[in-house]
């Protein structure tokens, strides 16, 4: 047991006498621990989260004695943070404690700094939640998501082929063709949202598993957009592929091929569908190194967060990164939508309005893919002048 | 059963999909084809039949098929069969697992059109 020399914290343990009984009457386990992290006060609650005694935690070093892991943020790092003292410190989502017993609990954790009267850094709140409840609530929907959405593809594959079978009828009028045309198109949105769903129902239950092959990018770039053709002729907008590279020039990372053609045949398609007539869309790619990322990523929407992600990055000796930019002058995304669009079902007012068919789940499911193949996403846009993706993959 | 031609055999539990995929490759190929809802009534066609390509649903009853195409393979009888495996939409592990067992064709009920069903079954025509 460490205990700090320079000030025996009579003025906050008296204060803390005081605010003894709030504290005991807070679900959430609270710590206050001096400014080399040694716990001065733990509340009762901290008993039921840890298994450990709130009196025999009293003076022990919070970084020893409270275990977290994260997947966002190494614990070392979480603490470190907090106890510099310079800001409040939140850790990330996918965290979980390891109780005295050996169970692992998931968890919330932020810790804020307390300042003396003098404005001198004094110590720090640790305030950590049992989110259990939330987490298993949250399963059951996802099951009952995946089981309804698992129930819709039967039905749907049978109408489909039901519909083409009807198509086929040469005695068909005109008019009925047409009308089947519709119903496919129809039919064929509803397809592609029950895969979103089904998608995103994987990814909340920690199902999809995903390849790590060297994949040449630019392969799957360019299939994409071969697909993707004809949309972009109908909506009048320009693919420009790879102009800043040599001809050949490969971008191979490694990765799964069929979750990537999805990454990018999302944001391609995004381009494409929220851009203007005789709009452009960019595609560039280039490999870079971690510093001039850290540059990129500043001021960028989902850039949070990224020093931590170079650090560890670097830590594991990945120095090199893929850079891919997807670039289109469209409509942009507006400001106030701007921090929402990477959440489950969200939709910009402004391609609402202009009637653009959509699921809300796209980005969300390419955000989820990149950083669980271990890369980053982040943007930049302006409504009516347009937007840039960045995708960053590790060259490993 | 058409003499000389090909015979399909095809396994789905989904009544109207099993007629639709009947009716769709008889009209469009010269094929005999035989139908099952079931594994029992689809072991018992294969096992009487000649049956030159089988088509198989990834799941009968809400269970893989899998342990069935592995017999239908390592059975000395059948193992020359082309199986060509009808899976649903965001199916992906099944699919790679049937891969593994040597399966090399897909049919993405509700993805591909019934055209994409002949092109694939013609090629063992």
């Amino acid at each position: 047991m460490t205990k700090n020399k320079n000030s025996d914290y009579s003025w906050l343990k008296k204060g803390l006498v005081y605010l003894k009984p709030v504290f005991a009457s807070i679900r959430d386990a609270v710590f206050i621990t001096d400014t080399q992290g040694n716990i001065i006060l733990a509340n009762p609650s901290v008993e039921i989260l840890t298994g450990i005694i709130s009196t025999d935690l009293l003076g022990s070093k919070i970084q020893e004695v409270i275990k977290i892991n994260s997947e966002k943020i190494t614990p070392r790092f979480f603490f470190e943070e907090a106890l510099g003292g310079w800001r409040a410190v939140e850790l990330g989502e996918a965290a979980t404690l390891s109780q005295a017993q050996g169970k692992k609990i998931p968890i919330t954790a932020n810790a804020t700094p307390i300042y003396d009267s003098g404005g001198g850094y004094a110590g720090v709140v640790f305030v950590i939640r049992d989110i259990s409840e939330e987490v298993l609530r949250k399963h059951e929907q996802y099951e009952f998501l995946s089981f309804v959405s698992h129930q819709f593809r039967q039905p749907l594959g049978a109408l489909s082929w039901g519909i083409e079978a009807i198509t086929e009828n040469p005695n068909l009028t005109e008019e009925d063709g047409e009308t089947l045309k519709d119903l496919q198109k129809v039919i064929s949105r509803f397809k592609n949202f029950i895969n979103d769903l089904i998608d995103l129902s994987r990814l909340n239950k920690g199902e999809m598993t995903l390849k790590h092959d060297p994949i040449n990018i630019r392969e799957v770039v360019e299939n994409v957009c071969r697909e993707m053709r004809g949309l972009a002729e109908s909506q009048n907008v320009r693919l420009n592929l790879f102009s800043n590279a040599q001809p050949l020039e490969k971008f191979i990372v490694p990765g799964d091929r069929d979750r990537l053609n999805d990454v990018f045949s999302n944001l391609i398609s995004n381009s494409i569908f929220y851009n203007k007539p005789r709009g452009e869309v960019r595609i560039e790619a280039e490999f870079v190194e971690n510093k001039f990322l850290e540059q990129l990523a500043l001021k960028k929407h989902g850039g949070a967060g990224f020093h931590d992600y170079l650090r560890r990055s670097l830590e594991k000796k990945v120095r090199s990164f893929l850079l891919v930019t997807i670039f289109d002058n469209g409509l942009g995304i507006p400001e106030n939508s701007q921090p929402k669009i990477f959440e489950s079902f969200f939709r910009g007012d402004n391609v609402i309005k202009k009637g653009i068919a959509g699921t809300g789940l796209g980005l969300f499911i390419v955000k989820a893919i990149v950083e669980r193949l271990g890369g980053r996403i982040f943007f930049e846009s302006e409504e009516n002048t347009g937007t840039k993706f960045y995708v960053i993959l590790k060259n490993e | 059963m058409i003499l000389g031609s090909p015979n399909i055999l095809i396994i789905e539990d989904n009544a109207f999909v099993l007629r639709l995929l009947q009716n769709h490759l008889t009209k469009n190929l010269n094929a005999g084809v035989f139908t099952a809802i079931d594994r029992e009534e689809g072991l018992n066609k294969l096992k009487n039949e000649k049956i030159d390509i089988l088509m198989l649903d990834m799941f009968l009853q809400n269970k893989t098929t899998l342990d069935l195409m592995e017999n239908i393979k390592k059975n000395p009888a059948t193992g020359i069969i082309p199986i060509v495996v009808i899976t649903m939409i965001g199916d992906k592990e099944n699919a790679d697992a049937a891969r593994k067992l040597g399966i090399k064709d897909f049919i993405v009920k509700g993805e591909a059109s019934l055209k994409d069903t002949l092109s694939i079954i013609r090629k063992y025509l």
